[in-house]
């Protein structure tokens, strides 16, 4: 019975992500051609809407082209890893209160830790694919994952001091007395910003599939479904981050000034997508707006700005937080 | 303080170009939305070339073309053929036939329309230039004006698209069978008529 | 003279019998040798960048050898769009080679043009009429905006800011919308005839042109401000690809690339042809040479551009917009000419030599872009990948005007 139930909740997961990402790849395409001056997607479907869905029927019967002399086995897996590490990732993520697949009680670690492990995805990918773009996208990948995952992880050990715990829920809960995480951790909470959008591998860090240079990277040997899949990854990616952001700094579900405990679960769910929206809204605006950062650029100031800023940042709130105990 | 300085200086610079990004989202989109919506073309647009035709006197409906080949000499391309008849006025020489025009050279140049004397060819204002076939970038002009917009009417029953009034061979050919067997049906009904007018 | 030079430079690059690679030694056997040179052995690879590649403005490929990210050795091979258009000119009739050279330079096709005529006008000793005059530096200024705006947005792209791109575009439509009024053309304009310009002004495009150089400030404004004051992007092109004015000069490097070496040599300031002795304006350079001074020179150009041609539109006199009376065929005296004028590019010069006939004997065209990319070998060693593909974007290449 566990067992249906588990797959129970992987279908649907699943089924809310997709959704999602039809959702973010249309919103980044509007919002890129708001910007540019263009009108953006507009014909397929009422308002361009169902443009996506298009785009995903027209890859999904794609012929899958490999590359004769790839790593069959390493080529194959690539982007399923690529996508099931950061879906994995949402299983702590509180949408509502009392509605989140399971809280873990360090479900912060659990999140990093998967998306950590996204970059075995881009390696095997760069590696299995036998081409030398991808080679070096993929080289490029491991050293900014690597030198991201730091500060990322740095600048939110903030909140946990602030909180004490590492449980998701909890630290909800918690921003509801009080005032949210943000108001006491801005530079955390544009250090976490910075870190995770580098973590996506979105603009200004996309640097593993920069297309002026690298054609596209780490996946220029992909197509059809399985490009779909790093596709996917990368927009769930970023909906895990951006989820993250708002659990941690935002209140999550949580409508400042109100008695929450009076508002339905409903609302608490579109207070909760509006936030998540919100951040990414702030990424894709990032993402057609800045140019891109060289390779040693990206490791100086992932090293020399980030770090240094997540270390006296934690410091600085670690000293805070006992000197108001005692 | 150099290096914090420096951070903030970066930072604002960022700020800024994303205020230039901010501006624009709000402003008026410049795309416009081609098929439903086109853009007016200025008077001398040069789009494809189209044949001019007597409009008044004995000879309306005759095209201009006097098939000097003054269009043919200064072509850089070599892109035009004329082809010519005697022509029905008897105080000009010659009438073009067929003026032939292969869109694969032609480099929109507009010196042919320029050399023309007798302004028998324009630069008309279509610019839809897209071909299933290679043969059919071959453009005829004809002299017959009527026989030239039955062309028209063919190319575009074929094509389903108004915007292509290119005429191919192989819809010449298709006209010419439809004439033909008008012609033919023509016949036939005065064949018919004309015991009936007798015997009357 | 110049044709000796270049043509033994390009020699190299058309023949397939001389090995497209000699700088890069040959791979170190010591391995299997057992002996490593040093503890620290990096192999090179060799990459293929082009000919279809999203950065490489064109139909160029790049040979670039690597070690890791850095670029060791790097050569162009060129050839994938020459269409022989020296050849084709020699068998046309004076008139009939100018839509040919639309071809060259796609970007700056009213410059083109007018290199060609003005060569015929000085074989055949053709007066051309002011106004005439005045229109072409109009529209050949016009069209430097709108060639450097498209590179602004080139530019900004090969960086990575996808949107600088799309307002480059933007703005440059405007300049083609008035080309499109002037000359009935957007890309391949024609309009810079021997003996005048093709048509006259219309009051409709002297309208357009006020009302874009009213708006052209502020939208250099927000160029600056999207690109050239944000961090990212000076980190990407301070100090980036630098030659120095030596090595410049040295290449044979024209236009922007030199200009932004620290020497403001520019034609129309050194060898006042046309009008431009007339005007009031300024040569901008900087002193670096590396892809942050190209960028500033150009965008500096842009507003100078725009400085002639409200000169020449306030000065436009009336009169007859081309020679009335031309022969069909002109036939220039036995002769030859070349000419040379300042392109959006850097120096564009004609030679041709003349036989008394209706076509010329022999025409060569000295195109900026081909010269201008001899240099992309010295200045992108040493440099990342990324680099690389900044240091080309800067050089601006035209790929019909490299392989004509």
């Amino acid at each position: 019975m566990d067992v249906i139930l588990g797959l129970l909740y992987v279908v649907i997961l699943f089924s809310l992500v997709a959704v999602q990402v039809l959702i973010l790849v249309f919103m980044e395409r509007k919002v890129s051609a708001w910007i540019q001056s263009r009108i953006g997607p507009n014909r397929v479907g009422p308002w361009g809407l169902l443009q996506t869905t298009a785009d995903i029927i027209k890859l999904i019967t794609k012929e899958n082209i490999r590359n004769i002399q790839s790593d069959k086995v390493i080529f194959f897996l690539a982007p399923i890893l690529a996508f099931v590490a950061p879906f994995a990732g949402f299983v702590t993520i509180p949408v509502a209160e009392n509605l989140g697949i399971q809280d873990l009680n360090m479900g912060a670690v659990y999140v990093f830790a998967l998306g950590s492990s996204m970059v075995f995805s881009v390696i095997w990918a760069g590696y299995g694919s036998n081409n030398r773009y991808a080679l070096i996208g993929a080289m490029r990948s491991a050293a900014q994952m690597i030198s991201y995952e730091i500060p990322l992880v740095t600048s939110v050990l903030g909140v946990f001091l602030i909180a004490g715990t590492l449980s998701m829920r909890e630290i909800v809960a918690l921003q509801e007395s009080g005032t949210w995480y943000v108001i006491y951790q801005p530079l955390g909470f544009i250090l976490f910003l910075v870190a995770a959008t580098a973590e996506a591998n979105r603009a200004p860090f996309d640097l593993p599939e920069a297309e002026s240079e690298l054609v596209a990277g780490f996946h220029t040997e992909y197509s059809g479904m399985k490009f779909a899949f790093f596709f996917l990854a990368e927009y769930t990616e970023m909906l895990v981050a951006c989820s993250l952001m708002t659990v941690l700094f935002l209140g999550g579900w949580l409508i400042p000034f109100v008695d929450n405990s009076q508002i339905p679960w409903w609302i608490h769910i579109f207070v909760f997508i509006f936030k998540v929206y919100s951040m990414i809204f702030l990424m894709m605006w990032f993402r057609w707006t800045f140019p891109r950062l060289r390779v040693d650029h990206l490791m100086q100031f992932g090293w020399k700005v980030l770090l240094p800023f997540a270390l006296v940042n934690l410091v600085v709130t670690g000293a805070v937080a006992l000197w108001l105990k005692s | 303080m150099r290096f914090l300085i420096d951070v903030f200086k970066g930072l604002w610079s960022l700020f800024v170009g994303l205020g230039v990004t901010f501006k624009y989202m709000f402003r008026k989109k410049t795309t416009v939305q081609y098929p439903e919506i086109k853009k007016p073309l200025a008077d001398r647009f040069i789009g494809y070339v189209k044949m001019m035709y007597e409009t008044e006197g004995e000879f309306a409906g005759h095209t201009k073309c006097v098939a000097c080949m003054a269009c043919v000499v200064v072509c850089p391309v070599s892109c035009i053929q004329v082809t010519h008849d005697k022509h029905p006025d008897p105080t000009k020489k010659r009438i073009a036939n067929d003026f032939i025009l292969d869109y694969t050279k032609c480099e929109f140049c507009n010196l042919c329309v320029e050399a023309c004397n007798f302004d028998a060819i324009i630069m008309g204002h279509d610019y839809e230039l897209s071909f299933y076939d290679r043969a059919d970038m071959d453009m005829i002009l004809v002299k017959d004006k009527k026989y030239n917009d039955d062309l028209y009417a063919a190319s575009r029953r074929q094509t389903g698209s108004e915007y292509r009034p290119i005429i191919a061979p192989r819809e010449r050919e298709i006209v010419d069978v439809i004439n033909k067997r008008e012609h033919e049906e023509r016949l036939k009904k005065q064949a018919e008529k004309s015991p009936a007018q007798q015997s009357e | 003279m110049s044709e000796q030079l270049t043509h033994s430079a390009s020699k190299k690059a058309f023949r397939k019998d001389i090995p497209l690679i000699d700088q890069i030694p040959p791979r170190k056997k010591h391995i299997l040798r057992g002996l490593p040179e040093s503890e620290l052995h990096v192999e090179e690879f060799l990459m293929n960048i082009g000919p279809q590649h999203p950065s490489t403005h064109g139909v160029l490929r790049l040979v670039v050898s690597m070690e890791g990210e850095v670029v060791k050795s790097c050569e162009p091979d060129l050839g994938y769009l020459h269409r022989t258009f020296e050849k084709i000119s020699e068998n046309r009739t004076y008139q009939q080679i100018v839509p040919f050279t639309d071809r060259m330079d796609y970007l700056g096709s009213m410059n083109a043009n007018w290199g060609v005529a003005a060569a015929v006008e000085k074989l055949a000793s053709i007066e051309v009429p002011e106004r005439a005059e005045y229109i072409r530096v109009i529209v050949a200024e016009l069209n430097r905006i709108a060639s450097h705006l498209m590179w602004m947005g080139a530019f900004a792209a090969d960086i990575g800011a996808l949107t600088g791109f799309v307002y480059g575009f933007r703005e440059r439509e405007m300049i083609l919308d008035m080309f499109e009024e002037i000359c009935g053309s957007r890309l391949t304009y024609g309009y810079i005839r021997v003996g005048g310009v093709a048509e006259d002004v219309t009051p409709k495009f002297i309208q357009m042109v006020n009302d874009f150089l009213k708006i052209l400030p502020d939208r250099v404004t927000d160029y600056h401000d999207l690109i050239t004051g944000n961090v990212i992007f000076i980190e990407r092109t301070r100090g980036i690809g630098a030659i120095t004015l030596d090595e410049a000069i040295s290449y044979d490097i024209t236009g922007p690339m030199l200009r932004a070496c620290g020497l403001p040599w520019d034609l129309r300031k050194e060898e006042p042809y046309s009008l431009y002795s007339k005007f009031d304006f300024n040569i901008p350079a900087y002193f670096n040479g590396d892809c942050y001074d190209r960028f500033r020179v150009r965008m500096d150009e842009i507003m100078e551009a725009a400085k002639i041609v409200r000169q020449a539109l306030d000065g436009l006199p009336e009169g007859d917009y081309k020679v009335k009376k031309l022969a069909r065929n002109i036939k220039p005296p036995v002769g030859d000419v070349y000419i040379r004028q300042e392109a959006p590019r850097g120096e564009y010069g004609v030679y041709m030599e003349s036989d008394g006939s209706i076509k010329p004997n022999r025409v060569k065209y000295r195109t900026p872009s081909f010269t201008n990319l001899s240099i992309l070998p010295l200045a992108a060693r040493g440099w990342k990948i990324a680099d690389l593909i900044a240091i080309l974007g800067s050089v601006d290449i035209v790929l019909g005007d490299v392989d004509r």
